[in-house]
């Protein structure tokens, strides 16, 4: 009778034992994994790119206004790999994409790309000297059903959370992502609510109505020029 | 039945395990995602003869009502003239005269004061934690920060402010905007928001000095415009310069950023 509960009370020091082991693996295991091996790929991408450019920008021996222009182009070359200025396009022109032709789009792509890397690489240059906090992710899947082949088509989207630290304040800024092939490429910019295709969007309807793709190929060009004549 | 029981237990937590760290690594979606995109992409693929996919995602543009847009637009080109020329550059020598942190320490302190303002319309939402947060860090503040200067609620208990305001409050009731308006001086608004500023004053203790001292108000307001500029410089020129039609894009600005403020800063995914 003794014995057996000897055993018994072993039995349960040895459960003991193995539960206290799996609870001390268990919390390991998941406090770890996020901090190792896990950031995302879209995560990744907008941190090794928002890296890349806050380093050029602080680049002392880069900062001489006669090396502007060349900075500029350093920081369009990072950027160009990580937007995709096509899709962005389409979404700042909104319903009106499908109303231009392929050469119109792209021109029209060709022109946007400009105004867009000198607008967000001035932004930036207000920002450089601050701190970036990459927050979170979110990952989107999104179902939908091809119209043409009638195939169900998943498509990727994520959001990339960061913070920028300006004076004391922090400015949410969120990168939205979408992934092409193997690669996470940024189609919008959402600055404290503020999304920089739908500001666009916003600006192009507007113009559209009034002057037609025509008077809107106009204003960016003047608007590239002034850019240009800025640096 | 212990071995089993063992056995059992130990495969499922490597499960679990297993569960958790895919969970957390995005090797497993894109293992999915080749397989996929592989089947998915055509040969030819033209991003420029092809149509929009997000179209149908998403295909709605918010509308602004803006009947007033000659008036706005002259008021918006005042407004653009006045910073431009006054307020950027007194911001900026101010900025050379007055050390950051000072300066700084002027808006927490105006922040603070306004403290009322954020009260009233966090309890009108009925968000009762953030009214007793907004509480915490006003006692905390005008204390141990000393009369508001510094934001120790912040940075020691990390107790975050929400600022709120009528024109929120009375959008959270789903008042709707109404129209665009750009006020000179104050700048962008809308019928709801000049409301909800109108209404904001009664408990605004700057307005208890207007009413006693129009020009030590008008001053203060000055004073505290300038300070909050000077930390602030570029910001407004980025969204400026970068568009092709600032005053659509200001007004675009301000609606997005109102109705992002109403929504607390959840996405508006559908």
């Amino acid at each position: 009778m003794k014995s057996k509960k000897q055993w018994m009370s072993k039995r349960i020091v040895r459960w003991w034992l193995f539960c206290a082991f799996v609870m001390i693996l268990l919390p390991v295991q998941v406090v770890a994994s996020p901090e190792v091996v896990v950031e995302s790929g879209a995560m990744k991408q907008v941190r090794t790119t928002v890296e890349q450019v806050l380093s050029i920008l602080r680049d002392k021996s880069l900062a001489a206004p006669e090396k502007r222009r060349e900075r500029r182009e350093l920081i369009m070359a990072r950027i160009k790999n990580a937007f995709d200025f096509v899709e962005i396009s389409s979404r700042a022109l909104g319903r009106n994409w499908l109303r231009l032709s392929r050469d119109e789009r792209i021109s029209f792509v060709g022109l946007f790309t400009a105004v867009l890397q000198h607008n967000y690489i001035s932004k930036l240059e207000a920002y450089s000297n601050e701190e970036v906090l990459f927050v979170n992710d979110e990952l989107n899947e999104i179902v939908r059903t091809d119209p043409k082949t009638k195939e169900r088509v998943t498509t990727y989207r994520s959001t990339v959370f960061t913070d920028i630290l300006k004076n004391d304040h922090k400015i949410p800024i969120q990168y939205k992502l979408k992934k092409v092939d193997d690669q996470w490429l940024v189609y919008d910019v959402v600055v404290e609510g503020v999304s920089l295709v739908m500001n666009y969007r916003s600006q192009f309807s507007q113009i559209y109505d009034k002057e037609k793709y025509v008077g809107l190929e106009e204003r960016m060009k003047e608007q590239i020029r002034k850019s240009e004549e800025s640096l | 039945m212990g071995r089993l029981a063992k056995v059992i237990l130990f495969f499922m937590i490597l499960l679990l395990e297993g569960a958790f760290s895919a969970s957390y690594a995005d090797d497993g979606s894109s293992a999915i995602l080749d397989e996929r995109s592989s089947v998915a992409v055509v040969d030819e693929y033209d991003p420029f003869a092809d149509d929009a996919q997000w179209i149908d995602e998403e295909g709605k543009i918010d509308e602004i009502f803006d009947p007033l847009e000659p008036m706005n637009r002259a008021f918006f080109h005042f407004n653009d003239k006045l910073y431009f020329w006054l307020i950027k550059p007194v911001a900026r020598g101010y900025g050379f005269v007055v050390p950051k942190p000072a300066r700084i320490g002027i808006r927490n302190f105006f922040h603070n004061l306004v403290f009322p303002v954020r009260l009233v319309n966090n309890l009108l939402q009925g968000k009762v934690r953030a009214s007793g947060t907004e509480i915490a860090r006003f006692c905390l503040n005008t204390t141990i920060g000393v009369v508001g200067l510094g934001d120790p609620a912040r940075h020691y208990f990390d107790l975050v402010p929400s600022d709120e305001d009528f024109g929120q409050t009375l959008g959270s009731y789903g008042l709707g905007e109404g129209i665009y308006l750009h006020w000179p001086i104050i700048g962008p608004s809308s019928a709801r928001d000049s409301i909800g500023l109108a209404g904001d004053y009664f408990v605004n203790p700057t307005l208890y000095l207007f009413a006693s001292d129009t020009v030590a108000a008008t001053s203060v307001y000055t004073g505290s415009r300038v300070n909050n500029v000077s930390l602030v410089i570029g910001d407004y020129e980025a969204l400026v310069e970068g568009s092709l039609d600032p005053y659509i894009a200001v007004r675009n600005a301000y609606h997005q950023y109102r109705a992002n403020k109403i929504r607390d800063g959840e996405s508006a995914e559908q």
